[in-house]
């Protein structure tokens, strides 16, 4: 591995755990294919936990998510089966790459590590090209993961044009470091985390006062769908690209919302609860730039604006 | 190179089934399909774009700075938000766009406040839900709507807003879609068309003539009284004749001597009575009163004035006032309901569901009525009164709000205040603002005696309302 992916350069100590990784994946290729050998149109929850459980074991922590998916899917209602099988293929996709380790280039090792599990401390990030800007929070969605509040935020350089995306935790009632406001905009020094993808990033300096916030520039459906392409094409799996794309206006099929325009593309819109109607009570049904995250199938909006005017969703 | 769709089918079904096939060349296919599919999802529009809204190219301003505010009333204290959108339209704006669709489904369409407040975006959005099509479109948007809409029972939930806004198009819709109704849907669908007060009936009157429910026979009774058929308000009146007899001075009885005829109430959409069994001569009696325009009640028993000493003396009595209310509420002679309202905060007689006869007064005379009930708020059933009649009356003036401020401390030095859940917690959107620092400071002191919910949230209204008000006016 190059000097330049120090932070995960293999000592021993990784090279033992990537061979244990390596086992469990193949346990988890033989599984895939006695469940393809078998049928997967009646999901097992049982058995997709005692998978999960055996990768967590091999310290495959990001496999052994992945594995869990299968059972959100199967719960997600109708269209589940082609997310499932997706799915199962993009995990036998991970099997093989485990396989061909060796074979593939240092920034998607990098990358491919990290999304196994494997994790570099922020100190270890690397100084070279690292970024100053005011970064604008113009996404941002948070969850619960084992009883750890996440909220991601996705920012955008008023200078650089760059968009990059921070993970913060939360334990309890403790802040999140570094919290960022949602519609806020801040100063900061950034460190990517390196990889193939270039997108998360890590906050080295930060001025804690909020700076004039302004929304980011839209892009268009298919320019914000190229880059995902081209994100997919470094590594297939990746989870979503964030920023803004331009809507002409809104299309409906019964509960579903799609953002759309007159005569191009659309993209369907994961919108739940009432954030559809949200979406359309805003932006009167007319044109609006919507923030969030395009995952290839559906763009999750977390904030819009209509005329420069703001709103979180 | 194997198809997704064949892949598909030998990974959903076993791939031991598809002798073609091996589980490693379906799972390569599934994964060559999920990356390709990822990286290509756009799709091209086959639906049409939503009509957007009317541009009115206004900027939301201020309305926009109390969004968090109303959201928070809307989720946690929606006693709170009548106030909030009277403030409003006050101030000429509407609510937010942000809220509209919460406003629309947790507060209904209609809320007379939310109507107000709805703006122009409110009311494209109402007309883009289906649930309140009915109350926001032109009438032959509207009828459509109606058609168009999926559910019944959803287009039932918005029949009393639509009975309310338009009765025209309520009855219309009420005659089409009579026989899909149960027995119980259809009374009450058809005394929210009598509630609504106009004189739209008739496309339903013939069904409900010969419905075979008893409530919806009663409606069709006392339409037939309202609208001066003389053989309806003939046997009414003999109805009540027979079965009560005025003995002076403001007294009457019922007239036990009388027999009931059992036909004769069947007629009246009343259930035959069982053989051996005998008629509540108190209740037929006060049933046919309620028929009858109360001019005719008046000139049976004497002028409703001189009933009022004497209301304590028997329940039967008490409860001709309620017949009464009812008559004068359905013959629109608003000038009785306001001789019996007049004393009501006052006696100790109970009325029956009064909060839509409180239009007769105006708020000033609501608000003197409420200050003369909060004076004398000893017995609980007149406090209760006061909470009934405090509903009513928007904003209160600040002598009462000042009265309120006594009763509370009164309360709270009883120990009693937290239980007086409706009286605390119904009225934040009603004190005078210049007694809200008072206000807050008792809040404080139940707080810290008490620190329950109740008194818990009442703080928080009382502090949710201060910080909207400022933020209001800057």
């Amino acid at each position: 591995m190059s000097n330049s992916l120090f932070p995960l350069e293999l000592s021993s100590s990784r090279a033992k755990r990537l061979e244990r990784v390596r086992r469990g994946a193949e346990s988890l290729r033989l599984w895939l294919l006695d469940r393809i050998e078998a049928g997967v149109a009646t999901p097992d929850r049982e058995a997709v936990n005692a998978m999960a459980a055996r990768l967590v074991d091999a310290q495959a922590s990001g496999l052994a998510r992945e594995v869990r998916r299968l059972n959100e899917i199967a719960a997600s209602g109708a269209g589940w089966e082609e997310k499932a099988l997706d799915q199962l293929g993009m995990l036998f996709l991970a099997c093989e790459a485990l396989e061909r380790f060796e074979d593939q280039p240092p920034a998607f090792q990098v990358e491919f590590l990290q999304w196994l599990g494997f994790t570099i401390q922020k100190k270890d990030l690397p100084e070279e090209g690292r970024l100053v800007d005011v970064w604008h929070v113009a996404a941002q969605r948070m969850w619960i993961e084992d009883k750890v509040t996440v909220q991601k935020s996705w920012l955008y350089g008023a200078s650089s044009e760059l968009w990059w995306v921070n993970y913060s935790y939360r334990v309890n009632d403790m802040p999140f470091d570094p919290n960022f406001a949602l519609g806020s905009a801040y100063w900061a020094e950034v460190a990517l985390y390196p990889g193939a993808l270039q997108l998360r990033g890590a906050v080295v300096v930060m001025d804690p006062e909020p700076r004039f916030f302004a929304p980011p520039p839209g892009k268009s459906m298919v320019a914000l769908q190229l880059d995902f392409a081209a994100l997919v094409a470094k590594f297939p799996w990746v989870e979503a690209v964030g920023g803004g794309v331009v809507v002409q206006g809104l299309m409906r099929d019964g509960d579903t919302w799609h953002a759309g325009s007159l005569d191009g593309p659309k993209m369907r819109l994961k919108t739940p609860e009432d954030r559809g109607w949200v979406v359309a009570s805003v932006s009167g049904g007319g044109p609006c730039v919507l923030y969030g995250e395009w995952d290839g199938r559906e763009f999750l909006p977390t904030s819009m604006a209509v005329r420069e005017e703001f709103t979180i969703l | 190179m194997i198809r997704w769709s064949d892949a598909a089918q030998a990974a959903l079904l076993g791939a031991n089934r598809s002798p073609d096939l091996s589980a490693e060349e379906v799972a390569k296919a599934l994964a060559a399909a999920a990356v390709a599919k990822k990286a290509s999802d756009v799709r091209a529009a086959k639906l049409a774009l939503v009509e957007p809204a009317p541009d009115v190219g206004s900027s939301q301003g201020r309305a926009r700075a109390v969004t968090p505010f109303l959201m928070v009333a809307m989720i946690r204290h929606p006693s709170l938000v009548p106030y909030m959108l009277d403030e409003l339209v006050a101030q000429d704006l509407s609510i937010p766009n942000r809220l509209l669709p919460l406003a629309l489904r947790h507060t209904g369409a209609a809320s007379s406040s939310i109507r107000l407040a709805l703006g122009v975006r409110g009311v494209w959005l109402a007309s883009q839900m289906t649930s309140f099509a009915g109350v926001s479109q032109g009438k032959s948007e509207r009828a459509r709507a109606s058609a168009d809409a999926p559910k019944l029972k959803e287009q039932l939930q918005a029949f009393p807003a639509l009975a309310a806004a338009e009765p025209d198009v309520a009855a219309e819709w009420l005659a089409q879609h009579w026989k899909e109704l149960s027995s119980a849907q259809r009374a009450v669908a058809a005394s929210r068309l009598w509630e609504s007060g106009s004189d739209v009936f008739e496309p339903v009157f013939e069904l409900a003539r010969q419905d075979s429910g008893r409530e919806v026979r009663m409606i069709v009774l006392r339409l037939l009284v309202r609208m001066g058929d003389p053989d309806a308000l003939a046997k009414a009146e003999d109805a009540a004749r027979r079965a009560l007899v005025a003995e002076g001075g403001g007294l009457f009885q019922p007239n036990r001597s009388q027999p009931c005829d059992p036909g004769e109430w069947e007629l009246h959409g009343m259930k035959r009575l069982r053989p051996g069994k005998s008629a509540d001569l108190a209740t037929l009696s006060l049933w046919n009163l309620s028929l009858l325009p109360p001019s005719h009640t008046e000139a049976l028993l004497g002028p409703v004035e001189t009933w009022a000493p004497y209301i304590r003396q028997a329940s039967n009595q008490a409860q001709a006032y309620d017949a009464l209310q009812t008559a004068a509420r359905f013959h629109r002679e608003p000038a009785v309901t306001r001789k019996i309202l007049s004393g009501w905060v006052r006696q100790g007689w109970n009325l029956g569901d009064v909060e839509k006869d409180w239009s007769v007064f105006t708020p000033t005379e609501r608000d003197e009525l409420l200050r003369d009930g909060l004076r004398r708020t000893e017995h609980r059933h007149l406090l209760e009164r006061c909470v009934e009649l405090g509903d009513q009356t928007p904003k209160w003036s600040k002598e009462t709000s000042l009265i309120y401020v006594d009763r509370l401390r009164h309360l709270v030095h009883l120990g009693t205040a937290k239980e007086d859940v409706r009286l605390m917690h119904g009225f934040v959107g009603r004190f005078h603002p210049d007694v809200l620092p008072e206000i807050a400071r008792i809040a404080d002191d139940l707080c810290t005696r008490y620190s329950n919910s109740v008194v818990n949230a009442f703080r928080e209204m009382l502090q949710l309302r201060i910080s909207f008000d400022a933020k209001l006016r800057t």
